[in-house]
Parts: structure tokens; sequence; C-alpha cells
């Protein structure tokens, strides 16, 4: 397998809904997911893309969050981010715009499970 | 036996529920109703109503969300019934055993009589623990065994029999 | 007319695994969709940093579809590789890619049998099945299993393959060939089967590329996505590897891509048997995955992403797997709003949903 081209930008909660709006093209972009991993004691949060017709082009937004940050939704830009940004808020326990909890945790399951300080 | 008890074995309905495995299991039984395994020479028929089925054949290995669900199809099905349980993680749980989500196989959630190991079985093992279903089925309409355990089964569904 | 609930799932015979929908009917026209697609949750992604170390998640990952297990097994190894400077040889590449090939067709084939199925037409869904046993029997005699292969390993396959096996597989896929251009005849022209299928849950390519969706839904409505021309993972274009497209968008035009995407990959498993490379079927494995890499696979459904991420140790510490019908949902959820109740299970299975890997 060769290296993929992953094209790292660094943004704020702040800016990034404002960044992605000004990038994302829905013709040349397709959005792949929002990814969040637990480095112990911060999240980091990647919005991740990759470019239609062209090979291995990969586009992430990072931002380093804590664990009680907002994070704003992307979905007034993309809308089929909803899932991804409820499973932000279901496995981690983090406070996302406008989200639901219980997608995929039953109600008498464990809370953010995937935080590294959540032994299970 | 009663006068349909005679056509029932002729002709057991199974009730299929993925209580949240791999799929692989449910493809091998989607394969045996398909001709090269033809499990309708048994008079198999997987029917999605569990007031009409007379085996319900579960695989995975019972997830928290759906463990609700498994114990309400079981409650569901008229007596005499058999639970077969297909699948390793069906047993205990196998690869998934002590996941956060999952409750560890299917007898901690309803009583099972007939258990088909292997991940995932083959087709053959499968048809082999139907056909085991069905004499244990008969042995149950016969000897109405299903009303001896009945308490105890009661406490393991966590139901209150309102009697 | 007052508004009718119906609940479809989580256990129906149109479904294999569970998943459930509440819809709003008006006069059988859907107004309101609820999904519940979080039945299947087990929580792989944190028994992968926690329970099992790297050598083992090629098994674990497996067990997450069954279907694709090929796939989720192929993309852990694709990334550790990169993250432990593994090179493999050209005979694992090509083995490793004839077994996904195989693992595409009969995928395909269960999904196009599944609609025909719930369309109403039981003798196709036998004929489907019929033809799709030839494909198991030869994952069964490269792979040793039906449905869990566990393959591909770090540093090669499990297996190799001898001349025999090779020969038995090209008599075998010429039979396959002919019984699906015999099915897929049927799909074209029967006029039946049309009215059930065509200008039914209709995806415009506008549609398509804004909702982000992937693999052979993508495909059947235009919108030229395919991971395997977009990410080098395994090298696709020398075998024979061509992008299949339709415009229609429609359940037809899906089961149709996929047909063609079948005929494809018996194309490409012909040309690989052929020309297989000389050489071990194993390479040597040293050093632990360190560092950050992100890996696209194309599974049967669509695009199959994996984050993985390492710091030497046996444990990895981030799994994050993004699966194709986990793209899909969003736009299932928007197709359904102005379709008619009885076609719902028809678009359902036309998008070939895998539960158990969307909520992992």
């Amino acid at each position: 397998m060769v290296n993929p081209n992953m094209q790292i930008e660094e943004v704020t909660l702040d800016n990034v809904v404002d960044k992605i709006k000004e990038f994302y093209d829905e013709r040349e972009w397709n959005f792949i997911t929002i990814n969040a991993t637990d480095l112990g004691g911060e999240i980091q949060i990647d919005w991740l893309f990759s470019k239609y017709r062209a090979k291995n082009i990969i586009k992430i937004f990072r931002a380093n969050v804590s664990y009680d940050a907002f994070i704003p939704s992307i979905v007034p830009v993309i809308p089929s981010a909803w899932l991804a940004e409820w499973e932000l808020a279901d496995l981690f326990g983090l406070d996302v715009e406008n989200a639901t909890t219980g997608v995929f945790i039953a109600p008498d399951g464990p809370k953010a499970p995937l935080r590294v300080d959540t032994k299970l | 036996m009663g006068f349909f008890s005679k056509f029932r074995k002729k002709s057991p309905w199974i009730l299929h529920y993925n209580t949240g495995g791999c799929n692989g299991c449910d493809i091998e039984i989607l394969s045996a109703l398909a001709p090269r395994y033809d499990i309708e020479r048994f008079g198999m028929l997987n029917r999605g109503n569990p007031k009409q089925a007379d085996i319900l054949l579960v695989t995975g290995p019972v997830t928290k969300n759906c463990k609700d669900v498994l114990r309400r199809l079981y409650l569901e099905m008229a007596e005499p019934k058999v639970v077969v349980a297909m699948g390793a993680c069906a047993h205990g749980g196998g690869i998934f055993r002590n996941f956060y989500h999952v409750e560890n196989g299917v007898n901690n959630i309803i009583p099972v009589d007939v258990w088909i190991p292997g991940c995932a079985p083959r087709v053959e093992a499968l048809i082999d623990g139907m056909v085991e279903a069905i004499e244990i089925w008969q042995q149950k309409s016969k000897e109405k065994e299903y009303l001896r355990d009945h308490e105890k089964v009661i406490k393991t569904l966590g139901v209150e029999d309102d009697g | 007319m007052g508004k009718i609930i119906v609940p479809f799932g989580s256990q129906h015979i149109a479904l294999p695994e569970p998943i459930s929908f509440l819809f709003e009917t008006e006069n059988e026209i859907i107004t309101k969709v609820e999904a519940h697609i979080g039945y299947v949750h087990r929580g792989i992604e944190k028994a992968a940093i926690t329970k099992f170390e790297y050598t083992q998640l090629p098994y674990l990952t497996a067990r997450v579809c069954g279907l694709c297990s090929i796939t989720h097994a192929g993309a852990v190894v694709h990334g550790i590789e990169k993250l432990m400077d593994i090179e493999v040889n050209k005979r694992i590449d090509y083995l490793r890619m004839l077994v996904v090939e195989l693992d595409r067709i009969h995928s395909h084939l269960l999904a196009n049998g599944h609609v025909a199925e719930v369309v109403g037409y039981e003798n196709l869904f036998m004929q489907t099945f019929r033809a799709r046993e030839d494909v198991m029997d030869v994952l069964e005699a490269i792979t040793g299993n039906r449905v869990q292969y566990d393959y591909q390993t770090i540093g090669g396959v499990a297996r190799d393959m001898d001349s025999e096996i090779a020969e038995f597989a090209k008599k075998k896929l010429k039979k396959l060939k002919d019984n699906v251009l015999k099915v897929m005849e049927f799909h074209d022209s029967d006029y039946t089967f049309g009215l059930k299928t065509k200008g039914i849950g209709v995806i415009s390519k506008e549609m398509a590329a804004k909702y982000n969706t992937a693999g052979p839904v993508a495909r059947a409505s235009g919108l030229d996505t395919d991971v395997r021309a977009e990410f080098d993972y395994l090298p696709f274009e020398e075998v024979g590897y061509k992008m299949q497209l339709r415009s229609e968008g429609d359940v037809w035009a899906r089961n149709m891509v996929r047909f063609d995407e079948i005929l494809n990959s018996i194309e490409m498993c012909e040309n690989i048997l052929n020309n297989l490379p000389e050489g071990e079927y194993k390479v040597k494995v040293k050093g632990r995955p360190k560092g950050e890499v992100v890996v696209r696979v194309e599974a049967p459904r669509g695009e199959c992403f994996y984050y993985l991420r390492g710091s030497g140790k046996k444990v990895m510490d981030r799994v994050r797997i993004r699966v194709p019908t986990y793209a899909n949902i969003p736009i299932l959820k928007e197709l359904f709003l102005g379709a008619k109740y009885s076609d719902a299970q028809a678009i359902v299975l036309s998008f070939d949903p895998c539960m158990s890997c969307t909520a992992r």
C-alpha cells in the first residue's frame, strides 16, 4: 500500500464550520466521517474528506478539544453528517450541537465507553 | 399427541432472529433455504411470525439492545417451542465475550434446547441441529415437558406470571 | 385520513439482521420515518484498544461483519503493514485481490437474490442462490471456510494456492458466469419485475453527491466513486478493473450495477488465476505498529474506512471503523419520505444494508 497523501489542517472549534464551509464542494470532495481519538486528557477530533477522481488524497481538519467542549454541528453544510455527530455524543460523551444520545448505547449501557479512563 | 401435532412435526416453521452477531450465520441460514441444501425437505419454512413458529433460531451474542426483543419473541411463541442457538457467539459470547454491550450468550436470556457450534457453522451442521430440534419438539409435545420447568423458566426470563 | 404508524423490524422476515423503522403513513404514503440502527452495537472499537493485541485484530475485525469479513480484515492488515513498514510481494497481493473479488461476487449475488425475494420473485431468489453456491465452493477451496475466512494475516495470507485449486476455480467461475448472465437477462427483460423495481427509490446524481453515498448505490446514480480507483492498496488496474456506472438511480439500477460488477469481478478473478506470480505466501514481520494511518478499501457495499493509531505497544491506541452502510443511512432515511409503504422493503434491501457493520 502506498502512503496516502494526508493534508492535515489544524482548526479550532470556533472556526471549523466556516473553514469546512469554505473548503467543501460536494462535487469534488467526499465527506468520509468525523473521527475522535482520546489522547488521554484531551480528545482529538478529525473531520475527514477524500477527493473524487483523484488518487490517495485525503484532507483532514483536526482540532484538539477538552472533554467538556461544545462541538458545533456541520449538518447545515453537510446534511449526512448527523450520524457521525450523534456517534460522538454517544460513544465519547461529548456535547454536540443538536445531537441525540441513545443511537448505539442502550439505556442500561455504559456512558462514554470509548474514553480511555472508562474501564470496562 | 393431538390431531394437529401429527402434521406440525412434518412442517416445523422457523423464526429467525439475529441478536447482534456478525451476519455470517444468517447468510448460511439463507443458503440453507436455497436449492443446494434445501431445508424445505424437512418441511421447514422461514416465517417471520412468532405466533406461528415452532422453532426459534437465534444467532449472535445478544446485545443489550436486542435482549428485550429476544425475550418478547420467545414469550410470544406458542408452546411447545424449541430454541436453537447457532454459532460460537451464541454460546456464551464467543469472541464478543465480556464486551461492554453484550449479554454473553443466548441462555442468559432464554432457555436453549439445541446448540450448533462453529464460526460460522457449516450448513450441514445447521440442518443436523434443526433435525434434532424436531425430535425435541416431538418429545416436548408428547410429554408436555415444557410445563415441568415452567417456574424456573419464568424466573430466568424475569417476567411476572399473572396466573 | 388519519395517520397510521407501521413498525418495520427489528424482527422482520425480509431482514436478516435487526434494524427497525417506524413509518408514519398517510394513505400508504410514508410521511415520517424514525430509524433505530443500534441493535447490533457490541463495542468492538473499545475491545480493539483494550482486549486484543494488534496481531489478533484481523480476527476481531473480521467478526464485525460476516459478509465482508475479508475487507475488514484486509483493511486492518493493510494499515498495520503500513505502520510497520512491511512490503509484501506480488503473489500475496494477487491472492488477496482474488479473495476480495470472490467475496464481492458472493455478497452481490446475495443482495440481488434478496431484492428479488422481497419484490415477490421467490424463484428468482432460489436461482440466484443456486448460482452463488459455485463461488462459495471456490472460496471454500481457497480459504478453507465458507463464511469467516481469516485469510489475510499481517505479512501475507493464511495458506497458499496450488494449480489444482486454480483449475477448479476457473471451471467454477465459467459456470458461474453463464448462470449470472441468465439471471441478469431476466432482470433486464422481465416486464413485471420492472414494474416493481424501475422508478422506485430514485436517487439523482446531485442527491448522491450531496449525501455522500458510497458504493453501488452511488454508482447506480452515476456518481463515479470507487475506492479501488481512488486509493492504492492493491493493484486492481493490472487485472482489468473497470468502474461500472448506471444513471437511473432506482432499485433496478442498483441491482444491475451489482451484476455489472459481478461480471467485472469474474473477469478479474480469471485474469488473476491465469497470471498468478510466483513467490512466497508469507513475508517476515518485525517491529510494532507506530504512528497513524488512514485506510480506505472497497467493501462490496462501498467505501470502508479505517483509522489506525499505534504507539509502539502491543495494543493499538485507536481503531476507527466507518463502513459503507453508515454512509448510506442518511440518504436511506430521506428516500422513504414520499415513497409507498409497499416499496419500503425493496428500497431497504436494494441498499444491501449491513447493520452489524454500521453499529459495530
